[in-house]
């Protein structure tokens, strides 16, 4: 119930944030502005706009994703919100769950409504909508959702401005793990190698996540991937968000 | 029974690169009785608003440790007893009044009937009835204190515990503040509340503790801490030679003089009787004879400039 309300508040904050409402219309804006790009790429309109569309998603979730789930945690203590909720028997972990769950709703939020922008261009403009579009969303969203509990873990200890550095930065590398080991191993260096090998095992690899390419151009992706992916992206939250749990816990506020 | 009990509590905050060390409790041995009013007195930077944090959960103690009721602190289901309004509070802006304490009545799992009451009867009772609809962004200062002390009733909790409550109001507000504590206790709650507004103090608690640099230097109920210290007692008379009133100044502490009267201060009643027969001796009048007793505020004052 604790965290239920926590989470749902946290939602109403970012949801009644008019930052918001700017990101989800410029975000349907670009959506519907491809009408005027896709004529250039001769044949490949339906990729392209597919592409576009996709990108645009993942694009304004990462900003969002940026811009609340840095500053959630650390806004929390320097307005000293947080000073009438926790001395109501709310545990820590309780608390950070329940921001965290109020995040992802805000996420799930802002994701549907710019997919519900995408598929009504598609829609209207009678092009073919394929399972895959769906799939590759929703491992979008998951990836999203992984951010955040970094972005909340980050927050735990550092200012929004350096939350905001390193989930960047954890967004950048995460997508180049397998080419950060891969680099390791070229080197020809012991202590390159083995540095290549810690963030490759420690760092989530969040190409995973990426099937926008298999969605653009119909490629299959299987029930295991989608499955795996899901289960490897709940996994790492899970343990992030426990990381940051054992920060908190501790901390004066 | 004991509602709050505080044992060689110290809190020691370490800042900067070098880790200096600030000791902002020192060693703070306190017991506050259920159903009192305890008011914890101190100047800024005493160590007030420390200690509450320990009580509340929201720092934790360095040494030494904190019971209410009897559990340490924080035990989740004792603080479901406890009602908390924090310095200077700041509250999600987001939402309006009701919409903030309904999030709090959610928190401790009232039912939406439970809550509609409970809210209802809150901002009637802290006199927010007609704002509750409005953003808390648009409140002004004396309103969210008052709605500070609404969220802190809002489980109806045994133990108060408030931080400045009387921060920001003006003296209605402030009135309205010393009637929910003293109704509160006869309800049978504890309160416990720090101030720097000494008359506050002075009017609703049963008991004080004063805080100085961390440490407890005074605790008492009014009487036993004024007590300590001296009653003066002011004799206005007229009519008098400057011989009486020479012979009266040596025995008194200070001598006012104005154009027809002198004011004569004595710390020793003995004195101001002597006094008075010795001005009807000597045919003068006898203006007035007031005693002056010191106050919570010049106690305090006095405490500090000791400890300076």
């Amino acid at each position: 119930m604790r965290i239920l309300a926590i989470a749902t508040n946290t939602a109403r904050e970012v949801i009644r944030d008019k930052v918001l409402y700017a990101i989800l219309i410029i975000g349907t804006i670009l959506i519907f502005s491809v009408r005027f790009i896709a004529p250039m790429s001769v044949g490949e309109e339906l990729r392209l706009i597919r592409d576009f569309g996709l990108s645009i998603i993942s694009i304004f979730g990462i900003l969002v994703t940026l811009f609340i789930g840095t500053r959630l945690i650390y806004d929390e203590i320097q307005r000293k919100t947080i000073y009438t909720i926790i001395p109501k028997s709310v545990k820590r972990w309780e608390f950070i769950l329940g921001k965290y769950l109020g995040v992802a709703l805000a996420l799930l939020f802002v994701t549907a409504f710019l997919s519900l922008g995408f598929l009504c261009y598609m829609v209207f403009f009678n092009l073919p909508i394929t399972l895959n579009i769906f799939k590759a969303i929703l491992l979008e969203l998951i990836e999203l959702m992984l951010l955040s509990a970094f972005a909340i873990f980050f927050s735990t200890f550092a200012s929004p401005i350096g939350s905001g550095i390193f989930t960047f930065i954890l967004y950048f590398i995460g997508h180049f793990t397998r080419d950060i080991l891969m680099f390791g191993k070229l080197a020809r260096s012991e202590f390159i190698e083995f540095i290549a090998a810690q963030i490759y095992y420690v760092l989530p690899n969040l190409s995973y996540f990426a099937t926008r390419t298999e969605a653009v151009h119909d490629l299959d992706i299987n029930s295991y991937y989608l499955s795996f992916s899901i289960a490897y992206g709940l996994f790492y939250i899970v343990i992030v968000l426990a990381i940051a749990v054992l920060i908190f816990q501790k901390k004066d506020l | 029974m004991t509602a709050i009990e505080i044992s060689n509590l110290t809190k020691i905050y370490k800042s900067g690169f070098l880790q200096r060390k600030t000791r902002a409790v020192d060693n703070l041995n306190l017991e506050v009785e259920a159903g009192e009013i305890f008011g914890f007195l101190g100047p800024n930077g005493a160590g007030k608003t420390t200690t509450i944090k320990i009580l509340t959960g929201l720092i934790f103690p360095s040494h030494g440790k904190a019971l209410l009721f009897g559990e340490k602190v924080p035990d989740v289901s004792m603080m479901r007893k406890i009602g908390y309004l924090p310095e200077h509070p700041t509250f999600y802006s987001h939402l309006t009044g009701y919409e903030l304490l309904d999030f709090y009545a959610r928190i401790f799992g009232l039912t939406p009937g439970a809550r509609l009451k409970r809210i209802h009867d809150l901002v009637e009772r802290v006199g927010l009835a007609s704002a509750s609809d409005l953003r808390v962004s648009s409140y002004s200062k004396g309103m969210v204190q008052r709605l500070g002390i609404a969220q802190a009733l809002i489980n109806d909790p045994d133990l108060l515990i408030f931080d400045e409550p009387m921060e920001g109001l003006d003296p209605i507000g402030r009135k309205d503040v010393k009637d929910i504590i003293l109704k509160l206790k006869k309800n049978g709650k504890t309160v416990f509340f720090s101030t720097h507004i000494l008359p506050d103090i002075e009017a609703v608690c049963d008991r004080v503790g004063m805080l100085l640099g961390g440490r407890l230097v005074s605790i008492g109920s009014i009487d036993e801490l004024l007590k300590e210290t001296l009653e003066t007692l002011a004799v206005t008379v007229r009519d008098i030679s400057e011989e009486v009133i020479a012979k009266i100044a040596e025995s008194a502490d200070a001598v006012n003089r104005s154009e027809t009267n002198v004011q004569f201060i004595f710390t020793d009643a003995n004195f101001c009787d002597k006094t008075i027969d010795l001005v009807r001796k000597h045919g003068g009048k006898i203006i007035s004879v007031i005693p002056h007793a010191k106050t919570l505020e010049e106690y305090f004052v006095k405490r500090v400039e000791e400890e300076k």
